[in-house]
């Protein structure tokens, strides 16, 4: 594991259902990601990805290993410890923006705030920051179903970047998109990491995504097959390391 | 914000508000048409009682409503005013008796009897006459409401109870009987003529006491003096004639049964409607799961929810119920909305939300916030 490990998971596994129904989701996962660092996490549907990132979100809780969020294990947390871990360190970026239907842009990302108990006043003010930062300042009265994909999927960005935290997780965000707006969505995550110093972990099915990640970890049937650097890949044939220990 | 978000998350969708709002209204009422119904029926029962200048009743032994009574022997009331405390005790004769309509055909009514000065019981809320034109001979006080029942409709008209003439000289609106016979007022003297009973005799007698007087012990002191007879308080007469007609027919049975029933109903209505209006939005209550929010956060938004269906549901119920309390006036058995009814139902709604609201926050509590990434 690297010293500059922002979140890191050692050894996962995870068994989902029991009896016939019993699926091992992940087999022996170690994951590392790093400040500054845009990791894609890529493979075919029922591979693992969205476990992983749930796991490393500190939604789902390992059946084995442990998960360290900046260097603390996770592994002993009740639910509440769990949720405020997330509040305080994890920002997510969900496949279909899960923004609250009646609240407008600047509300969604304000609503990130309140969880966190912050005053009204404040969160006004970085709320409109957040959105401005993604391009949105223009859409601070928008209900999400007055915006197009792509600005719904920078609102959800923007809630999940208000509270500075310093880890992105997004689950395929740029699935329900068009190719620009999935590319404006992938040039915010990569900014976020080269500019502002997050760990950003994205889930992604989406080759297009290849070429804006600084990381392409490759899994299937829940391990991690192959790592490998993006200036190294080239779309069509992506180098793969056989190194899953330092993915 | 939680507000904020409570109320975007109703408002979202207006209909749906609407619906969840119009059943919690409904339920209420039904829980208010019911327990009116319930208080109407007591207010009616005991407005004799009510407006009665009595601190106790003397009362034939075995006296089970104020409607239904036997005859108590004259003497009693001079046995009575001679105790100590005792301030005045005046007769009245109740009965029922055969109402003739000037225009042909008959009626059942009940005669009250009382003298027009000094008796306990006087008509009220008079929109013809005064009370004291009952001293006339054959003078009657009816009430507008049964106008078409009994033949006649204002003052003047000449009918006959029992054979003798009874002329009307006052009329009262709103006084209704629950038993389908309506009340005539008339002197105590008057009353005895159409009921042929003798001078001395009468139903009840109502016992005022002196203001320096002890209730319970001038009490003792009466029913010593009287075997065969029942001193009452007010309020325990009052009980005894509403259990009478609550607990020992069949319709007061319904009635409570009916309000018992509405009460279960419209609880399960409100937290069903609750409920479901909170569970329609768990993809959200996941999403703030997810991005860290504690389980208070949740829950007071939810809580929050349940209280703003809870208020909206208040207001159409309480339009509803002024339509409704206005249809039912003029019936026998209006809806009666007391102030300790308006605040029980408060209460009721409250604690039907903070149960609903408990129930689906215990919900939402459980949210699995791995279901944001099912999606």
């Amino acid at each position: 594991m690297s010293n500059d490990a922002v979140l890191e998971a050692e050894n996962v596994e995870m068994v989902l259902g029991d009896g016939a129904r019993r699926v091992q989701a992940l087999k022996g996962v170690c994951l590392s990601l790093v400040v500054g660092e845009f990791a894609l996490l890529v493979g075919p549907s029922g591979s693992g990805k969205s476990t992983l990132l749930s796991i490393m979100g500190c939604i789902l809780k390992p059946t084995k290993g442990e998960v360290r969020v900046e260097g603390r294990p996770t592994g002993n947390m009740d639910p509440e410890s769990l949720a405020q871990l997330r509040r305080r360190h994890v920002g997510f970026v969900f496949q279909s923006y899960n923004l609250f239907p009646g609240l407008t842009a600047r509300q969604n990302v304000e609503a990130s705030l309140a969880i966190r108990d912050h005053r009204a006043g404040d969160s006004r003010e970085a709320a409109e920051k957040a959105l401005q930062s993604v391009g949105l300042g223009h859409r601070l009265q928008s209900l999400p179903g007055q915006m197009s994909g792509g600005e719904q999927q920078r609102v959800a960005i923007a809630r999940a970047i208000v509270a500075n935290p310093s880890i992105i997780l997004a689950d395929e965000p740029t699935a329900a998109l068009d190719r620009e707006a999935g590319r404006g969505v992938l040039q915010e995550l990569r900014r976020l990491a080269r500019e502002e110093g997050r760990a950003v972990l994205a889930v992604s099915h989406d080759a297009r995504a290849f070429p804006f990640a600084d990381r392409i970890v490759c899994m299937e049937d829940g391990k991690i097959l192959s790592a490998a650097s993006e200036p190294d890949l080239a779309p069509a044939s992506p180098r793969i390391s056989r190194d899953n220990r330092h993915a | 914000m939680i507000g904020i978000i409570a109320l975007k998350n109703l408002l979202h969708d207006p209909a749906r508000f609407l619906a969840t709002a119009a059943g919690i209204g409904l339920s209420f009422v039904l829980v208010t048409v019911q327990l009116g119904l319930l208080a109407g029926f007591d207010r009616t029962i005991s407005a004799m009682i009510d407006h009665a200048k009595a601190d106790l009743w003397i009362v034939p032994a075995g006296t089970a409503a104020f409607d239904d009574p036997a005859l108590l022997e004259g003497t009693l009331r001079y046995a009575a005013a001679i105790v100590q405390g005792v301030r005045r005790v005046t007769p009245m004769l109740v009965g029922f008796a055969e109402w003739r309509k000037p225009g042909g055909g008959s009626t059942t009514v009940i005669v009250v009897g009382s003298d027009p000065k000094t008796g306990a019981i006087k008509p009220w809320n008079v929109s013809s006459g005064k009370p004291y034109d009952l001293k006339a001979p054959d003078a009657v006080a009816i009430d507008t409401s049964y106008t078409q029942q009994l033949g006649v409709s204002k003052r003047g008209e000449v009918a006959r109870i029992e054979g003798l003439q009874a002329r009307v000289a006052v009329t009262t609106n709103g006084i209704r009987s629950f038993t389908t016979s309506p009340y005539v007022f008339t002197s105590l003297s008057q009353a005895r003529a159409f009921l042929n009973a003798d001078a001395s005799r009468a139903s009840y007698l109502a016992v005022q006491l002196s203001h320096s007087a002890d209730a319970a012990l001038t009490r003792e002191r009466i029913a010593s003096k009287l075997p065969n007879a029942e001193v009452l308080t007010s309020a325990e007469f009052r009980r005894r004639n509403v259990e009478r007609w609550l607990l020992e027919t069949g319709a007061g049975i319904a009635l409570l049964a009916g309000a018992g029933l509405a009460v279960v109903v419209g609880s399960v209505i409100t937290m069903q409607s609750l409920y479901t209006s909170v569970n329609d939005h768990r993809k959200e209550f996941a999403t703030l799961r997810a991005m860290g929010s504690s389980k208070r956060f949740l829950m007071s938004v939810v809580a929050c929810q349940a209280g703003m269906c809870t208020l909206a549901g208040c207001a159409l119920a309480l339009i509803a119920n002024v339509g409704v309390i206005a249809i039912s006036a003029t019936s026998s058995l209006p809806i009666q909305i007391t102030l300790s009814l308006m605040l029980g139902l408060g209460a009721a709604a409250a604690l039907m939300s903070f149960a609903a609201a408990f129930a689906a926050a215990v919900k939402v509590g459980r949210v699995d916030p791995a279901e944001v990434f099912a999606q």
